[in-house]
């Protein structure tokens, strides 16, 4: 490793100047010789029997070259559980279900062959929420699982059971105990670049994808499965992401219109393109796991915590993707966000005619932090502590293993609550609060803190958590990475460039990234779980620790000295200690000597029995798979954070103002602070929508706000006054001390509102959104008199 | 969208001789803000499209003696910078400041607001209170309609299908140096590019003491079918002291008869009608304010 100090450096992305001048080719701008376009029917009932479809009138109309319905095509089962279907047949389970698609020469022929696709219903009782899909005599959605064994129940046939400790002892020791029941919605990733795809086959029938997938080498085996059910058994499928104008986890599952595409474009034997409309963005691609919470929480009498238990029901919408597996997340603040002994959990899913959730950004972890976080202020107030100071008693430490046995090794989490003591003045408004300075007839302020756990060294949540890295340096001195990450505006290829250059020694401007494309760049298991940073990174070290061997293999041979003699920085190999004299040979380099690293790897390509200068790495962290318990050590290092936010609430119209927010982050090292803090700022505003605004609202299974008018996406006019203070830990398992931050500063987000909007108006807001006539309607519940 | 014919004018003449051809069928496009909207969701009811853009007898935008005159083509953005409307029409230039985004506001037109008719119609309250009249032009001549009778229903307007709105004429609420200013509130959940949950707009004179409010104009919106003046809380309000204007019973004397708010997926109809009353007062508390009294004294 060189020390040319690229890393901790604020560099901007190195692809801002693409996007921002327009030149960055989106799926959107992308277009192959003879590609047809394609639109998607979805149903119009939430739950019926399809009686019968008449695409006559579509397939006649001019332009249009293929129409499909579920009759037409192979079973592909999809999703995790095998239960969805790229086109459904004979039945629909809620109004997102697709049930034909029409290729033709144009996005509006094809949109016009749809409103003729004729679709005869037979509508069948609905369920609308988990309790109701729970209910005797509730109508199954699904009558059997994906193996045909009947189902008995809505409930899926996925327990999520953790148990650590004893909990009623706990509770038995408990001097104070609090409860609480809350409750998250559906709510989009909102990606400004809506989903889309072409599928195109080469003559061989081997399929090439323009995907904006996160998980492109597992999509690659989802489509290889399709294939062989389309009886393309020997096809080969190559995916080549394009520029990805936002993930947030919407891209980690393949979905429906993806296969939809590779049907059009085998039937047609023409590319085929599906580019969503916002509308459809809305309709059509998975959400935010929806949640009921029940919480409740002890502590004995110095404020240690005794207990925590956990019930959630979750309403799994008609088919299941991610969103059923978020439990796996939603443990890690259950069980290990403060030093709580004894920690019980279950979550139940459960099919409703609603849509389906995805993964999106914390993957649950945000949803089970907001019960978490807003019980312990619950909890704090009824042992009669400050809900700082209680959180300072109960943070985690270094160096200890939580009940689901995270080994959690370096710890910021004190430091970040110190942080935002200090950066939010917590004592001078407590102070005010307690002469009644906080408040007028109109306006009362408030301040609040949630803390936050997350996977910061990886997260085993397959079998691999590995990613391969090729190095390949050219003949001047031009250095390819090649990676199998996916850049979806994290800045991964930025921050991946500056730890090459510092791990290799070679100047920043001569790494390329070369990425997005299965055919080229090698296996990655995804771009998820806040890991890129943390794996290629370490990847990267570990490969550009091989490649410097041979470079200075290489020089070593060409300047007579030994390769431990030498070093590299800005691309230049140097002598650092002069070579002794060995008897009568006198070293023909001496300290200080240097060669351009170009000159010797020209040499070496052109020399006798040349060489040429490659590495590898395939690295998978030492990080283990939760056992059938749901123990072991996740991710090997953990990330902490503590959001601190002041709000002003408006006491007549409810609405809330954020007037501070401190966000402070433990992130192991600051590779990027630039990056980095764009990432904090991203994660705020998403946060705060997640708290206060956003919502996909749904009556009768029906998207009813599904545009960004009525879907209250925050604006650049409603700003987040966000102070990012960086906590480094240089944690020894990460590249130059890292931890993974992608997904941290939108966890902590909802909790810390909520407190502060308690802190403000005596009144806890329990469900999300928190919206002003929320606020305002449980102010009146609350005080009825005022 | 379905296919339009669509037509590009270059005279008020010429627009009006295609409306005089295409009838009903035809619908008169401006900035687009919303016909661009209705069309994507489906809704739009007609053949063709006639474009009034750059029309240049609609986009004046003048001062003449106690008139202010606003050409129906004016866009938002030209109202928002106009240190003429700041200084005397403060309600109407509140109400653009918080009209959809910047971009919007480059092509969306005052009068297209108007004719569009919705009842969260930002600048319909503003206009209202400041008692502006309509000129409707169609090849039979010109037509004056004063705004309380130009909304008939939910997004229908008194102007007949072959006339054009060339744009408001707005009595200078100051003229005469009466003492009078104004002010517009909108709810929303955003800070911009938002519909309003409800608007309120207050102008008030004074009389020529200083002392009571000699005449208010309130309105609102999205609490009837159109935007509605609130006669009952100008009548609590006029020759009311000061100190009246604050108080949210002014406003409740509202909610009776023109205040009708219902339940949408956007809102409840119970918080519409608290807002109103919330509202009402501190808008006419701004109104105050900007006419250099202190409403925190007075209330």
């Amino acid at each position: 490793m060189s020390h040319q100090g690229y890393v901790g450096r604020r560099l901007p992305k190195a692809d801002a100047k693409d996007k921002v001048t327009g030149r960055a080719a989106y799926i959107n701008d992308v277009a192959r010789p003879g590609m047809l376009h394609a639109k998607i029917l979805y149903s119009a009932q939430p739950h019926a029997l399809i009686k019968r479809i008449d695409t006559s009138k579509a397939r006649r109309l001019p332009g249009v070259r293929a129409v499909i319905t579920g009759e037409d095509i192979p079973d592909i089962p999809l999703g995790f559980k095998q239960d969805n279907r790229p086109l459904k047949k004979g039945k629909v389970r809620s109004t997102r279900d697709e049930i034909a698609a029409v290729a033709a020469i144009d996005p509006e022929v094809a949109a016009e062959a749809i409103d003729l696709i004729e679709v005869e219903y037979e509508p069948l009782p609905t369920v609308f929420s988990p309790e109701e899909a729970l209910a005797d005599g509730a109508p199954l959605i699904h009558e059997s699982d994906a193996r045909g064994k009947p189902n008995k129940s809505n409930k899926l046939k996925l327990p999520w059971r953790l148990n650590c400790g004893d909990v009623e002892l706990g509770r038995a020791q408990s001097k104070y105990i609090a409860q609480g029941t809350y409750r998250t919605t559906w709510v989009s990733h909102c990606c400004l670049g809506t989903s889309g795809v072409i599928a195109e086959f080469d003559l061989k029938r081997n399929l090439t994808m323009y995907s904006v997938t996160q998980i492109p080498f597992l999509a690659q085996n989802d489509y290889l499965g399709a294939l062989r059910a389309m009886g393309l058994s020997d096809s080969a499928v190559r995916v080549k992401c394009q520029t990805i104008g936002g993930g947030f986890g919407s891209k980690l599952d393949t979905h429906c219109y993806e296969f939809i595409a590779i049907l059009l474009a085998n039937a047609t034997g023409k590319p085929v393109k599906i580019q969503f409309t916002r509308e459809e963005e809305f309709l059509a691609q998975a959400t935010r796991q929806p949640t009921v919470m029940e919480i409740s929480q002890g502590c004995d009498h110095q404020g240690k915590l005794t207990f925590r238990e956990v019930h959630m029901l979750l309403d799994n919408g008609a088919y299941t993707s991610w969103g059923a597996t978020t439990p796996s997340v939603m443990m890690v603040p259950i069980s290990s966000l403060y030093q709580v002994p004894n920690v019980h959990f279950v979550a139940e899913s459960v099919y409703t005619n609603n849509l389906y959730a995805q993964a999106m950004r914390g993957y649950g972890n945000p949803q089970a932090t907001f019960a978490v976080e807003s019980n312990i202020d619950q909890l704090a107030e009824e042992a009669g502590f400050d809900p700082l100071e209680f959180r300072l008693l109960n943070a985690n430490q270094s160096n200890t293993l939580t009940p689901q046995e995270f080994k959690i090794t370096t710890c910021g989490a004190s430091d970040c609550l110190e942080e935002v003591k200090k950066g939010l003045g917590w004592q001078a408004h407590k102070k005010a609060k307690a002469q009644g300075k906080n408040k007028s007839a109109e306006k009362a302020c408030g301040v609040g803190v949630a803390s936050l756990i997350h996977v910061g060294g990886g997260a085993r949540v397959y079998r691999s958590d590995g990613t391969g890295m090729i190095m390949k340096l050219d003949d001047f001195g031009k250095l390819k990475v090649f990676t199998g990450a996916v850049e979806i505006g994290q800045g991964i290829e930025t921050v991946l460039s500056q730890m090459v250059a510092d791990s290799v020694g070679v100047r920043i401007e001569d790494v390329d990234i070369v990425a997005h494309d299965t055919d080229i760049c090698p296996w990655d298991v995804g771009t998820h779980a806040s890991r890129q940073a943390f794996v290629t990174g370490n990847a990267a070290c570990h490969c550009g620790r091989a490649l410097r061997s041979k470079v200075f293999e290489l020089a070593a041979a060409q300047m007579e000295v030994e390769p431990e003699d030498l070093d590299m920085r800005e691309s230049v190999i140097f002598v650092r200690e002069a070579p002794e004299a060995d008897g009568e040979r006198v070293p023909l380099a001496q300290r200080g000597d240097s060669l351009p690293l170009a000159k010797v790897l020209r040499k070496a390509h052109f020399a006798k029995q040349g060489e040429m200068v490659v590495a590898e790495t395939f690295y998978d962290p030492p990080n283990e798979m939760l056992d059938k318990e749901f123990k072991g050590n996740l991710s090997c290092s953990w990330a902490f954070g503590a959001t601190g936010v002041e709000v002003e609430v408006d006491l007549k119209t409810g609405h809330v103002t954020i007037l501070k927010y401190l966000a402070a982050h433990d992130v192991g090292k600051a590779l990027n602070p630039m990056l980095l803090e764009g990432q904090i700022y991203g994660a705020a505003v998403m946060g705060t929508g997640f708290a206060l605004s956003e919502e996909v609202k749904l009556n009768q299974g029906r998207v009813v706000n599904g545009n960004f008018l009525d879907y209250k996406l925050l604006t650049a006019l409603d700003k987040v006054p966000v102070t990012p203070a960086i906590v480094e830990t240089l944690d020894s398992a990460g590249p130059f001390g890292a931890k993974g931050v992608g997904e941290s500063g939108c966890v902590p987000v909802a909790p810390a509102i909520a407190n502060a909007i308690y802190d403000a108006i005596g009144v806890r807001l329990s469900d999300l959104p928190m919206t002003p006539e929320a606020v305002l309607a449980a102010l009146k519940e609350r005080f009825p008199d005022a | 969208m379905k296919h339009l014919d669509y037509y590009r004018p270059q005279s008020l003449d010429e627009a009006l001789a295609l409306k005089g051809e295409r009838g009903a069928e035809a619908l008169f496009i401006a900035g687009g803000t919303d016909v661009m909207v209705l069309g994507r969701q489906k809704k739009l009811d007609c053949a063709a499209l006639i474009s009034l853009r750059g029309l240049a007898e609609l986009t004046q935008m003048k001062l003449e003696g106690d008139t202010f005159f606003l050409g129906a083509g004016v866009t938002l953005s030209r109202i928002l910078n106009s240190p003429e409307a700041a200084r005397h029409l403060p309600i109407l230039h509140d109400a653009v400041q918080v009209m959809g985004s910047t971009q919007m506001r480059n092509v969306a037109t005052v009068g297209g607001n108007v004719m569009t008719a919705a009842s969260s119609g930002d600048t319909l309250g503003p206009l209202l209170c400041l008692e502006a009249v309509c000129r409707l032009v169609s090849a039979q001549g010109e037509r004056r309609v004063p705004m309380h009778e130009m909304f008939t229903g939910p997004r229908v307007t008194a102007a007949r299908a072959d006339e054009i709105l060339l744009g408001l004429d707005i009595p200078l609420p100051t003229s005469g140096d009466r003492k009078s200013s104004g002010c517009f509130i909108k709810l929303m959940r955003r800070a911009a590019l938002d519909l309003a949950l409800i608007n309120v707009s207050v102008q008030l004179w004074l009389d020529e003491a200083g002392e009571t409010i000699a005449k208010a104009r309130v309105a609102a919106g999205v609490v009837a079918p159109t935007p509605v003046r609130l006669v009952e809380s100008e009548e609590a309000l006029e020759g009311a002291p000061l100190a009246e204007a604050l108080k949210e019973q002014a406003a409740d004397h509202a909610l009776g008869r023109s205040c009708r708010p219902r339940d949408s997926d956007r809102c409840s109809s119970w918080y519409r009608e608290e807002m109103v009353r919330v509202l009402v007062p501190r808008a006419a508390g701004r109104a105050l304010n900007r006419m250099g009294i202190d409403a925190g004294q007075v209330g």
